[in-house]
């Protein structure tokens, strides 16, 4: 197959998986952008080497890892910048989920999902939010098979216990 | 004491790995002889099935609209539309067909240099009926091409500036999915 048309069939497959968990990841729309295009252009270099199984995966870790790149670059530039000038507490925006989500329930669960530590945050929003398989989040975030499903559950157990009775009808 | 917090413990660990089916034989019997007695462990285990559906129903997110081009264009990979080739192929056609036809009654004493192996002379206005209703059909086919190319361009043109204007980020939840 042409390497243009497999490259353009990729970028209209993956760009709103990709941007979609850069957004999650990252709560800016702009810096999400800026990530998947960074990310897509790094595939259009390594598409000859990737094999067709790979690319997904291959797509998100790099997603995943280059926002999270981002958003330590931002907290350490925001630290330094709060220290400097002594602006104060630093201001916590709203994630992409909160906005999106509707109810109240849904709202504090997005924000209860913020709060989780990497790698709980990225299994549940690559299982829950974005419906991927165990194989292929188990590639995209370097893990075996067994830890992604043992780190899901503590996660969504921390989920829980969090939100505790607000999960009662 | 000691005992009944540790025993939530055990079971709090295991209502996930229930729920996907996950515990092993002996550990789920276990489980399931508990829950039939622990209401704790009953509300527990529907507040996991909670989470689970909010989960389910969080949307997610549609790329912006112009990001895909953006990408295309800075990796070259956009395909390549020659936007004027068939409206140029087209034109000719039409305008050769056109000389063909009128050249007679245009320049009905031309003569076409040949470097004296032969000389042509137009025979002026002394067109066959037959050759003349052939070329007209001809120009006129000519003629709708030229028409059909005009108006893939135009679309061709409309299209590509609609798709360079800025787009404002689609927070939309994909196709099946409701906020």
């Amino acid at each position: 197959m042409n390497l243009q048309f497999r490259f353009r069939r990729l970028v209209k497959k993956h760009q709103s998986q990709l941007f979609s968990l850069a957004y999650h990841l990252l709560g800016q729309s702009a810096e999400a952008e800026d990530v998947v295009q960074d990310v897509l252009v790094k595939l259009w270099q390594h598409l000859p080497e990737l094999e067709a199984a790979r690319v997904k995966p291959w797509l998100l870790r790099v997603t995943r890892n280059a926002s999270l790149d981002l958003l330590r670059r931002r907290r350490y530039s925001q630290a330094y910048v709060t220290e400097t000038v002594n602006a104060g507490p630093q201001v916590v925006s709203e994630s992409p989920l909160e906005r999106l989500s509707s109810s109240d329930l849904g709202q504090r669960l997005a924000e209860a999902i913020r709060q989780l530590d990497e790698p709980y945050r990225s299994l549940v929003l690559l299982r829950d939010v974005e419906e991927m398989n165990y194989r292929e989040i188990a590639e995209a975030l370097e893990l075996s098979d067994s830890q992604v499903k043992v780190y899901l559950h503590r996660a969504r157990r921390r989920l829980r216990e969090r939100l505790g009775s607000e999960l009662d009808d | 004491m000691i005992e009944e917090k540790t025993l939530p413990a055990w079971f709090n660990e295991r209502i996930e790995p229930w729920l996907d089916g996950d515990l092993a034989g002996g550990e789920a019997a276990l489980f399931e002889a508990r829950l039939a007695d622990d209401k704790t462990l009953r509300r527990e285990v529907q507040r996991a099935r909670a989470l689970r559906q909010e989960l389910a129903a969080l949307p997610g997110l549609k790329a912006p609209r112009n990001l895909s081009r953006k990408v295309l264009e800075m990796t070259g990979a956009e395909p390549r539309v020659p936007l004027w080739g068939w409206a140029t192929g087209a034109a000719m056609a039409a305008s050769l067909a056109l000389v063909v036809t009128l050249s007679p009654t245009l320049f009905p004493d031309a003569t076409v240099d040949t470097g004296g192996l032969a000389e042509n002379t137009a025979p002026g206005l002394e067109l066959s009926d037959e050759e003349l209703a052939r070329a007209t059909a001809e120009l006129r086919l000519a003629l709708g091409y030229l028409d059909r190319a005009g108006e893939v361009a135009a679309r061709q043109v409309g299209a590509q500036t609609a798709t360079r204007a800025v787009q404002p980020v689609t927070l939309l939840p994909r196709d099946g999915e409701t906020i």
